[in-house]
């Protein structure tokens, strides 16, 4: 079965934030700004994987991480790939997570830094678990930037020996399902033939992965939902609860 | 009785009157390679080793296994803790629980009545006690100031949320006692969690029994709530059937899967070598506890027979004395009185042994091995000695040095109980 390596000293998982600081990322979302829901929801999972990380008080490297902000251009937040005990010190010294809102919206260029990054590092963790790209936008690119979908599909043909590289993304809209989920629990997930209300939520979708058996096994199924198997990792972030449900499932690599 | 018998059964003995007692704790901050030691009745072996993230870290850091062992020769408790790496310190967690369950085992089980459900209901209590009690925070650091927030609140949220948890596996054997209170000796198993016990019986020692155990991590003791997710699970039998036990922690599970029964001591090397060089290299405990040579020495000492040079009486003070035997670091002695299986025993370095007699009269078997350097006993040399009432005097007698025979002593020997305890 794929996507069963686990994160270890040995064999750090590479986790990649991709976040859209565009303008209307300071709308609100709930009784925040949607920046402000993707700060927290970061920090949270750099909490969470850290938490993964301690034995006694000593933190083991399991975890590697990039952390790319965009609006017209790319903001590398961490100058590139980082292990996570040098990400602690990177928080500590600057304090609590602060993106700046930028203009436009040019997933592109933040894809095709990822892939530039990834690309860089397969030779090197071909035994490590698969990479991850957890992506978080709240609207369509600028027309006069690239398409992202094919450089995303590019990306998800990348891989090592525990699978091909994952592609998460968190939509910030409320038109995305025809259906809202009521129960978390029962909600099966986006599905290929699941009716989708935006052209750019289907465009998403065709830019996701689908959720690897283990994570099912071992994320969903623990917390009592029951995903379906063609379920793909892309979630409706319309709430901060749900962004940071998708920016923690990122983290748990197996 | 032949006198130079080598494998006379001396199994049937007052177990607890004359035996050194013995701790066994392996520390968890540094490797302990594959290591035999005879314990009395017990052969035990064991071996740990900390995860490559551990050993190549920073190297004064502490595994998360504990594995302590007690026994006088006759009784034997173990206890093997992996303690919870995601939990708060569970390193500390592992040795605690390790050091309290053995004491349990050691002074409180014998007291309990030999119902299952009793023993399972008595250990959960004692479980969740020492949650409540204030012995292991003491014992748990402060989380330390100069740590960065974030780690900071991580380990303050461990601490308050989990406390320090470990899984274990603990157990009580007697060997079989036909003339004590269980002639069929005892077997007691419990256990939280993934660090697994396997018992295999003679006859039958290629497949483990079945415990009806559940080997999952998410049972648990936790130094905030006690037991987590249901009470302990417990396994009762006699002894006298066992053939080994092996106890392993879970880093060591793919290799006992691998291995077949009885690995020597360079497939365990090389398995543990393996499991290190692999990337989900995790803490390793393993411990085998061998009772198929209980009351019998294992061969290949490379230690000669002792041969019994003298054996005398002066008054009430029975003496023997013996040739060295090269390469014995020790010799391990009984003096036995067949009639009713009382005896004495001590382990003896030099070459002979004075010990006083007192009112009574009968026959009785001294029985001496040497003990190698690492703890195997050499072939046994043994002499028969009996006495009649109207024998009994005062009168010296003295053995050939070649001799074996039975010889007879004038002498009046009484019960004698004495109890030391090797304090390490």
């Amino acid at each position: 079965m794929d996507y069963t390596i686990e994160a270890t000293t040995k064999t750090p998982a590479l986790l990649i934030f991709l976040i859209d600081v565009s303008a209307s990322m300071d709308l609100p979302l709930g009784s925040k700004s949607r920046l402000e829901a993707a700060e927290e929801a970061v920090t949270a999972t750099i909490q969470e994987l850290l938490s993964m990380c301690m034995k006694g008080g000593t933190i083991k490297p399991r975890y590697r991480l990039a952390m790319l902000a965009y609006s017209d251009s790319v903001d590398d937040g961490l100058g590139g790939i980082q292990p996570i005990d040098t990400v602690v010190q990177l928080f500590n010294q600057r304090g609590p997570l602060r993106l700046k809102v930028g203009r436009g919206t040019n997933p592109a260029a933040a894809f095709a830094e990822a892939e530039r990054l990834i690309r860089a590092e397969l030779p090197k963790i071909q035994e490590h678990p698969a990479p991850v790209i957890c992506h978080l936008t709240d609207g369509k690119y600028d027309k006069r930037y690239q398409d992202p979908e094919p450089i995303a599909q590019e990306i998800m043909s990348l891989g090592v020996q525990d699978g091909k590289v994952l592609i998460e993304n968190i939509f910030i809209s409320d038109n995305i399902l025809a259906e809202p989920i009521r129960d978390l629990k029962r909600w099966q997930g986006i599905r290929p033939d699941t009716q989708l209300l935006s052209d750019y939520a289907v465009k998403l979708r065709n830019m996701s992965s689908r959720f690897p058996e283990s994570y099912i096994t071992n994320v969903f199924e623990k917390a009592g939902i029951q995903l379906a198997p063609d379920a793909r990792m892309l979630l409706p972030g319309t709430s901060p609860e749900l962004v940071k449900l998708g920016f923690q499932i990122a983290g748990h690599t197996r | 009785m032949d006198p130079t018998a080598e494998n006379a059964d001396l199994c049937s003995m007052s177990i607890e009157n004359a035996l050194v007692e013995k701790e066994l704790t392996l520390a968890q901050g540094t490797e302990t390679d594959v290591t035999s030691e005879r314990h009395g009745h017990f052969l035990i072996r064991y071996l740990y080793a900390r995860a490559h993230e551990t050993r190549t870290g920073n190297p004064a850091e502490k595994g998360q296994d504990y594995i302590t062992v007690r026994d006088n020769g006759s009784r034997l408790v173990f206890a093997v803790c992996d303690g919870v790496s995601g939990s708060f310190f569970g390193d500390i967690a592992a040795k605690y629980l390790g050091e309290h369950l053995i004491d349990w085992l050691w002074d409180v089980f014998p007291t309990i009545e030999s119902e299952e459900k009793q023993i399972q209901e008595r250990l959960a209590e004692y479980l969740d006690l020492l949650a409540k009690s204030p012995g292991l925070s003491i014992q748990l650091p402060e989380v330390p100031a100069d740590q960065p927030e974030m780690v900071k609140r991580v380990l303050e949220k461990k601490r308050n949320d989990a406390g320090s948890e470990t899984t274990f596996s603990c157990g009580s054997i007697y060997i079989p006692d036909s003339r004590g209170a269980v002639p069929q000796g005892k077997l007691f198993c419990a256990w939280m969690g993934n660090t697994e016990i396997q018992v295999f019986k003679l006859g039958k020692d290629d497949q483990p029994e079945d415990l009806g155990a559940t080997w999952d991590d998410k049972y648990r003791w936790s130094s905030k709530h006690g037991a987590l997710n249901g009470p302990p699970k417990v396994y009762q039998d006699t002894s006298d059937g066992i053939s080994h036990l092996v106890i392993f922690s879970d880093g060591f599970a793919p290799a006992q899967s691998r291995l077949g029964k009885f690995p020597s001591d360079a497939d365990l090397r090389d398995e543990v070598a393996s499991l290190d060089a692999s990337s989900k290299s995790d803490d390793v405990s393993f411990l085998e506890i061998d009772l198929r040579s209980a009351g019998r020495q294992i061969p290949e000492s490379g230690l000669t027979r002792p041969v019994i040079r003298t054996c005398e009486l002066s008054g009430k003070e029975v003496r023997f004395e013996w040739e060295p035997v090269t390469g014995a670091i020790g010799y391990h002695v009984i003096l036995k009185k067949e009639e009713d299986g009382f005896l004495t025993e001590q382990e003896v370095h030099g070459e002979s042994w004075e010990t006083m007699l007192e009112d009574a009269i009968g026959k009785f078997s001294f029985r001496i091995q040497p003990i190698g350097a690492n703890g195997v006993l050499g072939p046994a040399a043994k002499r028969v000695i009996g006495v009649r009432e109207h024998q009994a005097s005062s009168t010296k007698q003295v053995d050939s040095p070649h001799g074996n025979k039975p010889s007879r002593l004038k002498m009046i020997l009484d019960r004698i109980s004495y109890r030391s305890r090797n304090d390490k």
